[in-house]
């Protein structure tokens, strides 16, 4: 798995490549940190077009996300799920609580 | 008593004495006279004894010299035997049959000499031979790459020495194998076998491919074949990591391919034994390997072994024995392959082995072998793919095995993690046709996943959303049917998911 975070007009966009499990994702919440800290501000994007795969590890990275940029008052949305991954958000109740385009 | 004269024909004189008077003298001299007859005819005896006892002296000697050598004495020479024409012939003939019996004694000693140095020669030669063969094989399976690999082997030679062969071996990620017969037995097959074996060990060492290798031999084998002896040979490698097998033949039986639906053989190129022609082009074949499945190679001591009525046991009762071992769920160990192949042939056949008997068995267990260590996702993940693209799942369902695996095992490697450090996570997959079963196995702390967990109510609000407990929620959603068991101090988590 890698990550890519870039900043556009104050939008962060975190791209996902390959499989967010128990291995990767404790890589993407250090990676991420950075996104979430209190000093930084704006909405973000997470473009999950390659990510293959999750599990409920790298959900659980998603909700902690979540929490903290709702706690900030910034808007988080999940851009490009595929099929097979937007059945597991469905599953675990998570298409309610994301926004996801 | 009437006494009468007829001296004078015409005078008789009769004189009369009485009976008691005239036997008196004879009563007188009776008792000396029985006397000196019976002393007479004891001297006569004991005369009689030591003429016959100096008569017979040469041949007592003779005799008495007959009692040594029957024991094995010959250091005293034939006594003497005098004048006597007979004896000396007799003695003559002795002397030449003792030298005779010394003669032979001489050469079945240096023959039972010989015979005892060839036989411990051919011990070692034994020893050695086995010890040419692979060191077993870890009974648990082997680790290569990120599959269980097990291997059971076992050869009987017909004599002391075997023209059968069977070696394995292994690279980083490939398990090289090889069986061979040699066209005859005994000595000179083994002498050839240790030639074909240097052969194989260098060519697999060099990572050849199968079909150069049975080239390699070839050629090596043609360049010093005098006898025109000739070896047929099976090789072939397992490349693991691409659950992929290619074999070679050199006109040898045909291998069994061992999988869940049962067994089959592999119909092969049929190339030349080694040691024909020396410019041989061999084919090879190969096809997918993959989890669950194994192959078995044999030598045709396994096929023509004979009953009573010479009928030969045949590929067809071979097949017959080996598919009534295998079972959809059951996993293929060819520790109990070749144990039964082993025990069939030699039910069948009536008299001892005429031939050697070799039977390999190798196959790539159901199952993976994961440490209590989070990385092991990985691992996992790759079984899962394997997996997948040998039964040919599509994406969707190759994610739901995924989600649901991985959720498994991270659960138990977070919160089942054993005091015994040797313990590991065993997971198995098994294909049916409406759906996928899965078997988790651990010797961790007992922990049921299918209770630990309050179940999750998916339609809190975000700030109302525990972060834990979603991995065992997903799973209960997912499968048909969970069961949970804790037996032989293991967790056992058996999951079905149906197919859609």
């Amino acid at each position: 798995m890698t990550t890519t975070i870039e900043n556009h007009d104050g939008i962060a966009n975190i791209s996902i490549h390959g499989r967010l499990d128990s291995v990767t994702a404790p890589q993407f919440d250090q990676q991420v940190a950075s996104v979430c800290s209190p000093d930084s501000h704006g909405d973000i994007i997470i473009d999950c077009t390659d990510m293959e795969y999750i599990s409920s590890a790298g959900l659980r990275s998603f909700i902690t996300l979540l929490k903290g940029a709702k706690a900030a008052g910034r808007s988080l949305e999940l851009h490009n799920l595929s099929a097979s991954i937007r059945s597991i958000f469905d599953m675990t109740g998570f298409s309610s609580i994301f926004n996801i385009r | 008593m009437l006494l009468t004269h007829r001296r004078k024909p015409n005078l008789i004189i009769a004189t009369t004495t009485p009976y008691q008077s005239a036997l008196a003298v004879i009563k007188h001299i009776k008792l000396p006279l029985l006397i000196i007859i019976g002393c007479g005819f004891i001297l006569l005896l004991i005369g009689i004894r030591f003429v016959i006892l100096y008569a017979t002296r040469p041949l007592n000697r003779i005799s008495e010299a007959a009692i040594r050598i029957g024991e094995g004495d010959f250091s005293n020479a034939l006594p003497d035997v005098g004048p006597y024409r007979d004896l000396r012939n007799l003695r003559d003939a002795m002397e030449s049959m003792t030298e005779s019996i010394q003669h032979y004694i001489a050469t079945i000693e240096q023959n039972t000499r010989n015979i005892t140095r060839i036989e411990s020669e051919l011990d070692i030669a034994r020893r050695i031979q086995q010890g040419m063969l692979p060191p077993p094989w870890p009974a648990n399976g082997h680790t290569i790459g990120d599959a269980n690999v097990s291997i059971n082997a076992m050869l009987q030679p017909a004599r002391e020495v075997s023209g059968d062969m069977y070696d394995y071996v292994c690279t980083e990620s490939l398990l090289y194998f090889i069986v061979a017969d040699v066209s005859d037995k005994g000595v000179p097959a083994s002498l050839v076998m240790s030639g074909v074996h240097s052969l194989f060990r260098f060519a697999a060492e060099q990572t050849m491919s199968p079909k150069e290798i049975l080239e390699c031999i070839n050629r090596h084998i043609c360049a010093s074949n005098p006898h025109n002896m000739f070896v047929t040979v099976i090789t072939g490698v397992i490349d693991v990591g691409r659950r992929q097998i290619t074999v070679a033949n050199a006109g040898h039986n045909p291998p069994l391919l061992i999988t869940r639906e049962g067994c089959r053989y592999l119909t092969l190129a049929p190339g030349l034994p080694i040691g024909v022609m020396d410019d041989v082009a061999y084919t090879q074949t190969s096809l997918p390997f993959g989890h669950g499945e194994a192959i078995m190679l044999y030598t045709d001591g396994v096929t023509e072994a004979e009953d009573s009525k010479h009928v030969p046991y045949g590929e067809e009762k071979l097949q017959s024995t080996v598919s009534s071992l295998v079972t959809h769920e059951g996993e293929i160990i060819p520790q109990h392959i070749v144990r039964a192949v082993s025990d069939a042939v030699s039910a069948y056949s009536v008299t001892p082995p005429h031939d050697d008997i070799t039977i390999m068995c190798i196959g790539i267990a159901s199952y993976i072998l994961l440490d209590y260590d989070i990385k092991e996702i990985e691992r996992l993940a790759s079984f899962v793919n394997h997996n997948a693209s040998q039964y040919g799942w599509e994406h969707e369902l190759t994610q739901r095995i995924n989600l649901i695996l991985e959720e498994a095992v991270s659960n138990i490697i977070n919160h089942s993690r054993p005091e015994a450090a040797h313990t590991h996570i065993t997971v198995s997959i098994i294909p049916h046709p409406d759906g996928i079963s899965m078997e988790i196995t651990d010797g961790g702390i007992q922990f049921n996943p299918l209770e630990s967990a309050p179940d999750v109510d998916i339609n809190l609000p975000v700030e109302k959303r525990p972060v834990g407990g979603l991995g065992l929620y997903m799973i209960r959603h997912m499968v048909s049917s969970a069961t949970y068991g804790y037996s032989d101090s293991k967790n056992h988590l058996r999951l079905y998911l149906k197919r859609t």
